[in-house]
């Protein structure tokens, strides 16, 4: 029986921890597998989304406890009268992630994606390194290096501790099929077929007299904003945050490699994608030697992102053919590279 | 003639003259002039990473997001030349060992040599490092990039490609060296005085000058050697290179030794100013040499240079203001405005 | 001009964009010491024509020969490096100097394959346009539109070439400059190369050249010589704009 336990145990943080990568591949899929623009600061949003909601929603430690002061607005207590048994402070600090991962995006994006789409990337980075920077730094904001725990759970009264992430499991899948229906329903619209004509020729949407860059801006936000929510259920699954989270090692390129496999510009894939990643991830652990090397997996990540670029750059098991941007062959640019 | 037309008709080189005087003398006013000193030592070692890039900006025309890595890389690849102790300590794995690097191995184990913490073997290492970087930058054209282009990728897609090599570079090292932090063999030697209130460490100015020569020498090359020239052709214009005669392939490969070369270097002289390394130091480099790339004007490589300066100025002045831990966003931010009202740069670059 | 020796066969060929098909079977040849032009509608395929002559086009089917030591050889499937050796030469419709580079580095690079007699190459160069010689040291951005095209026509003439194939020689210059591109034209003419080019400019190029092809939607509708074309009332209605 206690074995049997155990085997569910593991499989719930397991669908807890793929099921949070999971939505951030979703993000992920709108930015580079719809419109086509090359986020590598993912971190950024995970960061901003998870510690806007633990801010909000974690009570101010006492002092006696920690070394380093304030956070935490303490919302259950405040928003007590909203509490018609409903979580309302859960949803409130998604509320205010979504907006803080939003208004990080149209900064950034507001000032890069008009200009060459590599400058957008290297954008993104310098977000992600400066987030951090400032989490792992501003002692006052997030306890710093420390980190901040305790992070209240999700309806965490209902549920004994030993089932909370049986509980929690279900709850990221019914809000994955939350996303996904948005996404696809975004995706399938005329405003999603736009996006999928950037992608293919940046310049021929532009002469149809699309705005490309409004476009290439709310897809840019969307995205960041479904990655914060990813940073919000992060927050209150594992109830630990500290700014080494953030590494861009799990933090983003990870999440790359779950889109990579799972198939960009397939939403489904991009779910599927993140549950194969993370299970290779951790049922790795149980290999002999040097095999198990959390190092050596990432060196198999970067491996598999550049194979699958060459070779499948529509994905590993990517439903639908992806057509990428090529240039056309009138293109004079492509003379320049010829053999 | 208006005062503004006066002020762009005066050549660039003055314009940089006035300026680099100018904010030398507010440096000195402030009491900065320590701090001003250091960036521009190590702001002409970002350029050599800074260079690299513009080049394979000008000329490939993609974002080498791995030329941080590259820079690790350098860094690492001399380290079993140099180092005297090798331990090598796998995660979960039993068998640790331990080696001499090549050229202690060969005799050559003194460190601490005049007033600078390192031995020559580190004069020694710095070429042999870019050559094999080199290499190393060749391979992965020849593997990866041409592949790619020749399959009519679009720019971004070969930049997220070089996204993907950053990782496994990354990967690579991390499995082989482990992630702990490493340095050269050294010795600790004091601060140089140079009278002014300024204090450097000799190594530092010893680094900045092999920058420098290396700066000079890609100038030499660009501006008088037939493949400087088919290089700044290629930049310049491709679709017309080609029916010129000029073999494109040939001239990516130039680019691509050249651009190695100067990121080995790079990453070497960054982990001896620092005294330390770790596989993850490349990525967090891309910022601020990605911000002398764009202020400097992409594809301009001596933009770059002077991008590069004025970063690490803008960087090591800033710990005086702020927490040092903000270099970082300093570089960023600077970024950031040039973005949103000069997107061309300082000095005018490509689209 | 038909008892001179045949320098370029161009016969039937077709060619095109990957899938798109543009030149549906074109013939042309060019003589010794010819100008050659060929005029047409927009979209007739001129351009492509003149790159599939230079093989940055590969034709799908037809032959493409150019003589080489006195013989007639096929040359399709050669690279543009050897293209250059055995004397063709190819000016871009636009964009056709190195901007950044000054004037002499641009001639430079018109030497790129050879680098013997470069130096000789240069200065024949700035005896037929002196200008060059004057701002030699200036960047190729600072040239007028005229200039840019002498400069254009010397690097392609840098190497000697039989033959230089020009891609509308005059197109985005101004009207009066237009007149002065056509007299660099006959210039380097003089110097005993064969021209073949393309121009909207029909008139003007026809009157110095001698003899035209007509091309329509990648065929050839009609050969002559270029006074002829210019008195045949068919072609002029057509193609030369009216009158």
């Amino acid at each position: 029986m206690d074995f049997i336990f155990s085997i569910f145990n593991y499989l719930s943080t397991y669908v807890v921890i793929a099921g949070i990568y999971a939505i951030f591949s979703l993000g992920l899929n709108i930015h580079w597998g719809y419109t086509g623009i090359f986020n590598i600061g993912i971190s950024a949003f995970f960061a901003l989304g998870a510690y806007t909601a633990a801010i909000l929603t974690s009570a101010t430690p006492s002092p006696k406890m920690f070394e380093d002061f304030v956070w935490g607005g303490n919302l259950p207590e405040t928003l007590g009268i909203f509490n018609l048994g409903i979580d309302m402070w859960y949803f409130v600090g998604m509320f205010g992630a979504v907006i803080v991962c939003g208004i990080a995006a149209t900064i950034i994006g507001w000032i890069t994606l008009k200009l060459r789409d590599d400058y957008f990337a290297i954008a993104t980075l310098g977000l992600a390194e400066t987030v951090r920077f400032i989490f792992l730094n501003e002692k006052w904001l997030a306890n710093g290096s420390r980190g901040m725990y305790r992070i209240p759970k999700f309806l965490g009264d209902w549920f004994p501790p030993a089932y909370y992430n049986y509980f929690y499991g279900l709850f990221i899948l019914a809000l994955i099929f939350v996303l996904y229906l948005i996404v696809q329903k975004a995706i399938n619209s005329p405003w999603g077929r736009v996006l999928k004509a950037i992608r293919e020729d940046e310049i021929a949407t532009s002469a149809s007299g699309k705005n490309v860059f409004m476009f290439k801006l709310q897809s840019f936000v969307l995205g960041a904003c479904i990655m914060g929510i990813g940073g919000v259920v992060y927050a209150h699954g594992i109830r630990y945050l500290d700014p080494l989270t953030f590494d861009p090692l799990m933090a983003t390129f990870i999440i790359w490699a779950m889109l990579m496999v799972g198939g960009s510009g397939n939403n489904k894939g991009a779910i599927i994608g993140a549950f194969i990643v993370w299970a290779i991830w951790t049922w790795t652990d149980f290999l002999p030697g040097f095999l198990s090397d959390p190092n050596l997996k990432f060196l198999m990540i970067g491996l598999l992102i550049t194979l699958v670029i060459i070779f499948k750059p529509e994905g590993i098991i990517g439903e639908k053919k992806v057509k990428l941007a090529s240039k056309s062959a009138d293109n004079t640019d492509n003379l320049s590279t010829k053999k | 003639m208006n005062f503004k037309d006066k002020i762009t008709n005066i050549p660039t080189i003055f314009k940089i003259i006035i300026g680099f005087a100018s904010s030398l003398t507010l440096s000195f006013i402030l009491g900065v002039q320590d701090l001003y000193v250091h960036g521009m030592l190590l702001g002409s070692i970002f350029a050599l990473g800074a260079i690299g890039i513009t080049l394979l900006y000008a000329i490939v025309n993609f974002a080498h997001v791995a030329h941080g890595d590259f820079m690790t890389l350098g860094a690492f690849i001399a380290f079993p030349l140099v180092a005297s102790v090798i331990n090598i300590e796998y995660v979960s794995y039993a068998n640790d060992f331990s080696f001499t690097g090549l050229f202690p191995l060969l005799g050559l184990d003194q460190v601490g040599i005049g007033p600078f913490t390192f031995g020559y073997s580190i004069i020694l290492a710095i070429p042999l490092t870019m050559a094999i970087l080199a290499l190393i930058a060749v391979s992965l054209e020849i593997l990866v990039y041409r592949k790619l282009r020749n399959r009519g990728s679009s720019d971004v897609m070969i930049a997220m490609a070089s996204f993907g090599v950053a990782i496994l570079l990354r990967g690579a090292l991390s499995t082989l060296f482990g992630t702990q932090i490493r340095s050269y063999d050294r010795v600790s030697k004091p601060f140089l005085e140079l009278g002014w209130g300024i204090d450097v460490p000799p190594d530092l100015l010893f680094l900045g000058l092999v920058a420098l020569i290396l700066c000079l020498l890609t100038h030499v090359v660009l501006q008088y050697t037939k493949t400087g020239k088919s290089m700044r052709a290629t930049s310049d214009n491709p679709d017309l290179a080609l029916v010129t005669g000029i073999n494109v392939n040939k001239v990516i490969i130039n680019t691509w030794i050249i651009a190695a070369g100067l990121a080995a270097c790079a990453g070497i002289l960054i982990a001896v100013g620092s005294a330390q390394m770790v596989p993850q130091m490349g990525w967090k480099l891309l910022i601020p040499i990605f911000a002398a790339v764009v202020l400097g004007g992409v594809g301009n490589a001596y933009g770059a240079f002077i991008g590069a300066v004025i970063i690490g100025v803008a960087m090591e002045v800033s710990t005086e203001y702020m927490n040092p831990a903000y270099k970082l966003g300093v570089a960023f931010t600077i970024m950031l405005l040039v973005l949103t009202f000069k997107p061309r740069g300082l000095f005018g670059g490509k689209d | 001009m038909k008892n001179s020796k045949k320098i370029l066969n161009v016969d039937n060929v077709i060619s095109g964009y990957g899938e798109i098909q543009i030149l549906h079977g074109v013939s042309i040849e060019v003589y010794e010491k010819e100008i050659v032009t060929i005029i047409g509608p927009n979209g007739c395929g001129k351009s492509t024509l003149m790159k599939t002559i230079f093989g940055l086009l590969k034709p799908t089917s037809g032959a493409i020969e150019f003589i080489i030591d006195n013989k007639m050889t096929e040359i399709q499937s050669y690279d543009t490096e050897n293209l250059i050796k055995i004397g063709l030469s190819y000016v871009p419709q636009s964009d056709n100097v190195f901007p950044s580079l000054s004037i002499r580095e641009n001639l430079e690079m018109g030497s790129f394959i050879k680098e013997e007699g470069m130096e000789e190459s240069i200065n024949s160069m700035y005896e037929l346009f002196p200008v060059l010689h004057e701002k030699r040291n200036d960047p190729a951005s600072q040239l007028s539109g005229g200039q840019r095209q002498m400069l254009a026509f010397a690097r392609a003439m840098m190497l000697k070439p039989k033959l230089i194939i020009l891609d509308e020689p005059s197109a985005g210059l101004a009207p009066n400059l237009v007149a002065s591109v056509f007299d660099t034209i006959k210039k380097i003419h003089k110097s005993g190369v064969s021209i073949l080019m393309v121009e909207q400019n029909a008139k003007a190029a026809l009157e110095i050249s001698n003899r035209g092809y007509v091309l329509a939607t990648g065929e050839n509708k009609a050969t002559d010589t270029g006074k002829n074309l210019l008195k045949n009332k068919e072609i002029a209605s057509l193609y030369l704009g009216g009158k």
